[in-house]
């Protein structure tokens, strides 16, 4: 073996296969994974909640006793909106009241329970180059937050937890390209799949029928399959329906309903039930999406489609079968295309910006 | 200009643990405003550049499971960027002085492409349906961040940090 050789195999292949040999390691057992979440997630929080504090103290104070100005014409418009809303409350209270009455003469199973966590926005774009549209907040596993728990503030959906670290959290957003919520629109009731195509664009709405009714300004719900999200958030608002040429679907766009890198203050909901929407059910695994060994991790797309795969073959025999966790495509057994779930591949027409 | 040696004692210099605790502070803001721009890496090249060998030791571990762990990719890609930035680095040591300005600009270039073809590279592996930047636009500006940030960096830790073993 000549030295240039040895070199070679010293400095450039031994590396290279230890590097691989980690690489796939880690990828089989996600206990780097982890360990980086619990370190890198907790260190970034603990150094940028002082500077947010601080910055929250500040505009707090400068909107509240230093810039006044439309404060009484903001007052006024709020108590007309007050009182508007009390006559609401009061007309819906009564619809809720019915519901309930029916829902058990129906013998609707109950909701799952959740629980509920108020978490403050520590950091909004970190990582390397923030690949993805996430943001940082102030709660961890510590707290009782797992992978894939809804995050919401009291207008909508938000996004979903990425990565749980020990005190804080990766939430990724609705708006990220590789995000997809099974909806339902509101007055329609059609079942559809929403997914974003990043910062600043609307987002799409995939698998509606070219027949089915939908119609700008329409609310989209979250229809609560797959077991992520509950049942009946506001996720997003349709702005613009393109009839099908020959697709056998409707182009469809819709808004989020919320800035949603402008919040401070975020709701995580958790399951108190102790389902697992990462986890398959030992009864029912073939409608529920499939295990991901890195919970919260983004999965590649070839893992993807062995768990759409899965999930098609099995809404053969099962109803519905939808997954609304990011890193696989949704499939609903009423839409004959979807059953060639898609990957988490970037969308192929061009990128429908917000105005 | 040799490095200062080790606890060697400097009336008016700021300690070494409390240098690089504000310097993470400080790239943390940084990436977070920039949007994900990298303002780690520099205080790695200014330990490498000043021969503090055990700094860089402990700063690589913490800065490669602070990027792993904020970021968004499987683990691997701070160890690779890393890698290639000692690799990089011992290379172009052989051709300029790693004191002289040119050094710095032209290290903060190469690893400015270097950076990008490890995440465009990374997502593509990963098969993450995110799309990356384009890359000459987004290679100037981390090729500025780099610089400024390193420039600034050396000229501050020489004059003020470098206070003891760390």
């Amino acid at each position: 073996m000549s030295p240039r050789f040895k070199y070679l195999l010293l400095f450039f292949f031994l590396p290279l296969f230890l590097y691989f040999s980690m690489y796939t390691w880690n990828w089989k057992t996600g206990y780097l994974d982890r360990l980086a979440a619990m370190v890198g997630l907790d260190v970034a929080g603990w150094v940028m909640a002082p500077g947010r504090w601080l910055q929250n103290n500040v505009d707090e104070f400068w909107s509240r006793y230093v810039y006044l100005v439309g404060v009484r014409q903001e007052n006024e418009d709020l108590t007309q909106r007050v009182r508007e809303m009390e006559l609401e409350l009061a007309r819906v209270s009564e619809k809720a009241k019915s519901a309930d009455r029916l829902t058990s003469l129906l013998r609707f199973s109950p909701e799952a329970n959740w629980e509920m966590r108020g978490g403050r926005v520590i950091g909004q774009r970190l990582g390397p180059n923030a690949i993805l549209e996430t943001l940082l907040i102030d709660l961890g596993s510590a707290h009782g937050v797992r992978a894939n728990d809804p995050v919401i503030s009291p207008r909508g959906v938000v996004g979903r937890i990425a990565k749980p670290g020990m005190h804080f959290s990766s939430v990724l957003l609705l708006s990220d390209s590789t995000s997809r919520i099974p909806v339902i629109t509101s007055d329609g009731r059609v079942p559809a799949i929403v997914q974003g195509q990043g910062p600043g664009a609307f987002l799409e709405v995939k698998f509606i029928p070219r027949n089915d009714p939908v119609a700008p300004g329409e609310i989209l719900i979250s229809s609560g399959q797959g077991g992520v999200f509950p049942k009946g958030i506001p996720v997003a608002r349709v702005v613009e329906v393109t009839p099908a040429d020959v697709s056998l679907f409707q182009k469809v766009y819709a808004e989020p309903l919320l800035a949603l890198r402008y919040y401070e203050e975020l709701l995580v909901l958790s399951r108190t039930d102790g389902y697992d929407p990462g986890q398959p059910m030992a009864s029912a695994d073939a409608v529920q999406p499939a295990a991901n060994s890195t919970a919260g991790q983004v999965a590649p797309a070839t893992a993807s489609a062995k768990a759409a795969e899965k999930s098609t073959n099995a809404t053969a025999k099962s109803t519905n079968a939808t997954a609304d966790t990011p890193d696989e495509p949704a499939v609903n057994a009423s839409k004959p295309a979807a059953s060639g779930a898609e990957p988490s591949k970037p969308a192929r027409h061009p990128v429908r910006k917000r105005s | 200009m040799s490095a200062a040696p080790y606890g060697s004692r400097r009336p008016g210099r700021i300690p070494d643990p409390v240098w690089w605790a504000g310097y993470l502070v400080l790239a943390l803001w940084g990436q977070e405003i920039s949007g994900g721009f990298d303002f780690l890496t520099p205080g790695l090249l200014v330990c490498l550049q000043t021969g503090r060998w055990w700094t860089v030791g402990w700063m690589t571990v913490l800065w490669v499971l602070v990027q792993e762990g904020i970021g968004n990719l499987a683990f691997g890609v701070a160890v690779l960027f890393y890698a290639g930035m000692f690799a990089f680095f011992m290379l172009t040591k052989w051709l300029l002085e790693p004191e002289n300005p040119l050094f710095i600009l032209l290290f903060s270039l190469v690893l400015s492409v270097w950076a990008w073809v490890v995440l465009s590279g990374a997502i593509s592996f990963q098969e993450i349906g995110a799309r990356m930047h384009s890359p000459w636009p987004w290679v100037a500006k981390q090729w500025l961040a780099y610089v400024l940030f390193w420039g600034g960096m050396l000229v501050a830790y020489r004059r003020w940090g470098g206070h003891g073993r760390v």
